[in-house]
């Protein structure tokens, strides 16, 4: 299929009948290979690796939030026994950062510290112990700074004080950029109902459970770097150790193990990334550093505060007419993805519901708190709490139910938007009807005893990005199969398994092409040097963007091999077709098939082994403008969870009794693991809508940096989830799939919010949702026990 | 993060040989599960020469539950082995279900009662029960032993009055009479590895529907449990399940307590969950009662 054509094709197929074929290998729930071998403690995280020689290093880290570096006197740690070298700021010249154009990280500060815990000086030392110790004699003078915490004081704080967080910055403010499609002003005037409300969604961290670590070994006779790195993106770390550490990226090899999760978190590189290699380079010994989880706290990049005003008009049969949005995002110390998730939250008002005309005012400041960045769902979750909130409260007050508003608007395959982002495929209607049904939503909503309650909400995510973060035509992605006598079938593709399982979709997208099993297929990927290029896990790009190059590789090899069957067979090369290790003649009824093997054997006895390549970057559109670009994917899955909750009537915990889920992930490639992403999905949205939210102090201390002090939900905390895939075939999409693990968290802190609402009338917009403000509103009410 | 103070480690096999070290050994710390001592040791709040893990003794890890005898716990019994008892779930209710939510599973497989009550934490779980079963703790020295009530135990955060060289030795329950009605009940954030924001446990002594005498105790609102004044006051010589009482008895103990507010919970937060647990708890035991 043509790439121009996909998207034209896709709205022709309301009968997914017609053209999807009998899968073998796609739509199998395959437990995960390795599942067994993690379980058992067998496989090994980057910090499990050792090397011989290997050597330890330690990150001091800042106890000010905000503070001039006056002086750094390592003397007394390089005289303890066992240390062999330390590195400060100025040892790392360059800044770094995930978005090019805008990075201002520092490796290790430079001239002053912007956050609590942000990294002043390293050592590295023969243990752990001895790094650990050294790091308490190193003694740094700090001149202190006036400290903003608040991200809406922030602007005011930089014109009063004149102290600007970043000298380039006036008003501390990071970025902001206006978006207006359409007469906002003058639609919403005229609409017969205009809904105002303010909301706030929290700073939250990813969690995942393994640690960053890094472990560098560079060889000084070479001069060439080997880094074993906690990694989601390696070609984007890869990118900046070449320009932080001056290296050609020819020296430089990436080498990701087994993650541990990353949620985004993982997307940025870690400080421990630069110094390891840095000092493998200068003792000329493999280093290692291993994150505490304290360090994952105060470097996390985890979800942007946002306070945001919503206007949404109305006409009087349901339909939205406009929407206006202005977000103050807090942004932390540094960039990050900042600008990104500053325009993606822009981009995602105008999905899933048809919204006519949308007005966007954004700005992204700086604080002296952690900095922001990718979080699972980046940029969708915010403007996402808000306007289900929004939906449920205009239905009220037009006598619709939340079912009825949310199908009245709901956007279907083929939408255009306002921002010329394109919906090529959608089932989110059927997504919403069948777990209302599923549920009995329309007989409950509303009906139930006061305490109890439930709630509706939808949500969706992209399955990857038009467009790049930096200026490259080059391919997003490329995939090699390889198939010789002696290792049967091997792929080769970069893109990282950060526990979503691609290792396993990729094998299954792979065999289906090539008519084999999957566990047949060897995955060689997260290796920059082992594996072809990819872009990195982000966006939910990975199986939609690698499953066009692994079908084009294989249908490559494919092409090599048929006319060898059909040679065997006697008809024609074009008529042959493959599956369950057997080509077969799509028309001839003589011989009708041949052993897989068999057709192989005779191509390599006479040609030597198949390597092909296929690769893939998504379309982009014309006439886009004011950064709406961002926000634009290949295509988009869908969600909608229904949430039922008990509120204590004594202490006013929520406790969510059930969630209802139902999705249109398209063709799930191995409908276990798009189960797993929405029940992992829910467990972090849940911590998100009643317990998570990063504490700071007034002077910028990060109060809770530990599992002990920031609560998430456990998994005796977890509702009974009920996932439904819904029937669904993308067209535009290599094997009909589409995103499954982001678009899953954005609906549920809106549903359980929405829940509590139809239980107890309590319309809270504020994340979290705590048993404190719960309690507060049913004693204002007289209501609690 | 590492363990960078360098301790020597005894595994003693006999409770002399656990006093004698105790009585010898300078600064020592007392290793009887690790669930609190690791923690402290990893953070740096504590430097020990010595740690001398009791866990061995067995002494230190008899268990008795007999008909009208009560309950003996050794000092290591886990809490775990307490939450699971089909015997102490009997007799003692609020107790084992106090020890069956202390930190997690695995928490629990390797902490102990004697451990929660030396460690001596404003939010411990096990005390307020303990106290309103009337336990008594043996303590024991290379000296000898005496016995003191668990209420007279814990002195302030994370103080108590064992002195150098003591330990708990073991937790006496007394058998509880006929008419005697205990509840615990706690307020978290979440249900599982989590620090009270309050708990409370009420004990009502009762005959023929009227309260003849009655205990509350408070943790987590102050530097060690709180045993209210003011509740018994407010229910001794009122029925059972009286509603007037129930909010006079919850008013009662939000009288007394003045917590502090923290990244947990606001202080007015807290005394509005005493009121509730009150309320709560004399509710479900009139149902149980009545």
């Amino acid at each position: 299929m043509g790439m121009n054509k996909m998207y034209e094709v896709s709205n022709k197929y309301h009968d997914y009948k017609d053209y999807t074929r009998e899968y073998t290998e796609v739509g199998r729930s395959i437990p995960r290979l390795d599942g067994p071998a993690k379980v058992t403690g067998k496989l090994q995280y980057t910090d499990d690796l050792s090397l011989p020689r290997m050597v330890y290093a330690k990150i001091l880290r800042s106890p000010h939030a905000h503070a001039i570096i006056k002086n750094i006197d390592f003397s007394k740690a390089l005289e303890l026994d066992g240390v062999l070298d330390v590195l400060k700021g100025s040892d790392f010249p360059i800044d770094y950062g995930i978005v090019a154009h805008s990075a201002n990280e520092q490796v290790l500060a430079r001239d002053k510290v912007r956050m609590w815990g942000e990294p002043v000086a390293a050592v590295c030392a023969m243990t752990e112990e001895i790094a650990e110790k050294a790091l308490e004699l190193i003694e740094v003078e700090y001149e202190l700074l006036p400290v903003v915490v608040d991200g809406r004081e922030s602007e005011k704080f930089a014109n009063e004080t004149g102290v600007l967080i970043h000298e380039d910055k006036p008003g501390n403010i990071a970025h902001q950029g206006t978006q207006q499609y359409g007469d906002v002003d003058a639609i919403l005037a005229e609409s017969d109902l205009v809904i105002e409300q303010e909301f706030y969604s929290s700073q939250y961290t990813h969690a995942y459970i393994e640690p960053q670590a890094a472990l560098a070994d560079y060889d000084v006779h070479r001069n060439k770097l080997h880094l074993y790195a906690t990694c989601q993106v390696p070609h984007y770390t890869h990118q900046q150790l070449a320009k932080c550490l001056q290296m050609p990226m020819k020296d430089i090899r990436i080498t990701v193990p087994l993650l541990g999760g990353g949620f985004g978190g993982k997307g940025v590189a870690s400080c421990a990334d630069f110094i390891t290699s840095k000092f493998s380079s200068r003792v000329g010994r493999p280093v290692k550093c291993a994150y505490e989880r304290s360090e994952v706290f105060a470097t996390h990049q985890g979800r942007h505060a946002c306070y945001m005003k919503f206007k949404m008009g109305f006409d009087k049969e349901g339909h939205i007419t406009a929407v206006d949005f202005n977000n103050l995002m807090v942004g932390g110390a540094y960039m990050s993805w900042g600008v990104v998730v500053l325009f993606y939250t822009a981009s995602m008002v105008h999905v899933p519901y048809i919204t006519p005309a949308m007005k966007f005012a954004g700005k992204r400041v700086y604080t002296n708190t952690n900095t922001c960045g990718a979080h699972r769902g980046l940029g969708g979750s915010q403007p996402r709490f808000a306007m289900e909130i929004l939906m449920d409260m205009a239905a009220e007050k037009l006598g619709m139910t939340p079912l009825q508003i949310r199908l009245l608007n709901a956007v279907e395959s083929g939408h255009t938007c306002r921002s010329m982002m394109y919906i090529p495929h959608c089932e989110y209607k059927k997504t919403l009807q069948t777990a209302a049904d599923n549920c009995d939503f329309e007989n409950k909503y509303g009906k139930l005893p006061f305490g109890k309650g439930i709630g509706m909400s939808g949500g969706y995510y992209i399955s990857g990005t038009s467009y790049t973060l930096y200026l490259s035509y080059k391919p997003h992605t490329v995939a090699n199969v390889k198939i010789e006598g002696e290792n049967n079938v091997v792929l080769f593709c970069g893109a990282t398994d950060i526990g979503q399982g691609c290792d396993m979709v990729m094998a299954q997208m792979a065999a289906e092409t090539l008519g084999i099993r999957s566990e047949d297929v060897k995955v060689v990927s997260r290796d920059t040097m082992l594996a072809t290029f990819d872009l990195g896990t982000f966006a939910s790009r990975v199986t939609y963007a690698t499953g066009w190059a692994i079908r084009r590789a294989c249908e490559a090899a494919n092409q090599l091999l048929f006319p060898v069957a059909a040679a065997i067979m006697g008809c024609r090369g074009q008529e042959v077709g493959v599956k369950d290790y057997q080509f077969y003649s799509l028309y001839e009824k003589k011989r009708k098939n041949v052993d897989w093997n068999e057709v192989v054997d005779q191509y390599i006895q006479a040609n030597g082994p198949i390597i092909t390549a296929g690769q893939f970057t998504p379309p982009r559109r014309k006439g886009i403008q004011q950064g709406g670009n961002i926000g634009h994917s290949p295509t988009f899955g869908f969600t909608t969870q229904i949430a039922e909750v008990e509120v204590d009537l004594y202490t006013g915990l929520v406790k969510v009794v059930k969630i209802t889920e139902a999705g249109d992930l398209g063709q799930p490639i191995n409908p276990m693991s798009c189960e797993g992403q929405v029940h992992g999905s829910i467990q972090m949205g849940l911590g998100n809508a009643l317990l998570e939210e990063m504490r700071y102090a007034e002077d910028g201390r990060l109060l809770n940096p530990s599992f002990h002090d920031y609560k998430l939900c456990g998994t005796i905390d977890m509702p009974e989830v009920e996932a439904t895939i819904v029937e669904s075939y993308d067209p535009s999409a290599p094997y009909g799939a589409k995103e499954s693990g982001e678009g899953p968290i954005q609906p549920t802190p809106p549903a359980i919010f929405n829940a509590v609402y139809d239980a107890i009338g309590y319309r809270c917009t504020e994340q979290p949702l705590t048993q404190e403000k719960v309690l507060n509103y049913l004693k204002s009410i007289g209501k609690n026990l | 993060m590492n363990i960078l103070t360098p301790f020597e480690y005894f595994a003693p096999a006999t409770l002399d040989e656990a006093l004698e070290l105790l009585a010898t050994k300078e600064n020592a710390k007392v290793l009887a599960g690790g669930t609190d001592l690791m923690v402290q040791l990893k953070e740096k709040m504590i430097h020990p020469v010595n740690v001398i893990d009791i866990t061995h003794v067995p002494e230190l890890n008899e268990f008795k539950c007999e008909e009208g005898q009560g309950a003996v716990l050794g000092a290591c019994t886990t809490d775990a082995f307490c939450e699971f008892s089909e015997e102490l779930k009997a007799k003692f209710p609020a107790f084992a279900y106090a020890a069956g939510e202390i930190g997690g599973p695995q928490v629990r497989e390797m902490g102990t009662i004697g451990g929660n009550l030396a460690n001596s934490g404003p939010s411990a779980e096990t005390p307020a029960s303990l106290i309103c079963y009337r336990a008594q703790l043996v303590l024991a020295s290379k000296n000898g032993e005496r016995t003191i009530p668990v209420e007279d135990f814990i002195t302030g955060n994370r103080k108590n009055c064992l002195e150098a060289g003591e330990i708990i030795k073991t937790i006496i329950l007394p058998e509880p009479a006929a008419n005697t009605f205990v509840k615990y009940g706690y307020v978290g954030m979440r249900s599982s590895m989590e620090i009270d924001i309050a708990n409370m446990c009420i004990r009502l002594d009762v005959e023929d529907g009227e309260i003849k005498d009655a205990m509350c105790v408070m943790g987590s609102v102050a530097i060690k449990p709180l045993i209210s004044e003011a509740v018994p006051a407010a229910l001794i010589g009122t029925k059972v399940g009286d509603e007037e009482a129930i909010k006079a008895a919850a008013e009662a103990a939000q009288s007394e307590v003045h917590p502090i507010t923290d990244v947990r919970a606001s202080a007015a937060y807290r005394v509005d969950v005493i009121g509730a647990l009150c309320r709560r708890l004399l509710r479900e035991l009139a149902a149980e009662i009545n």
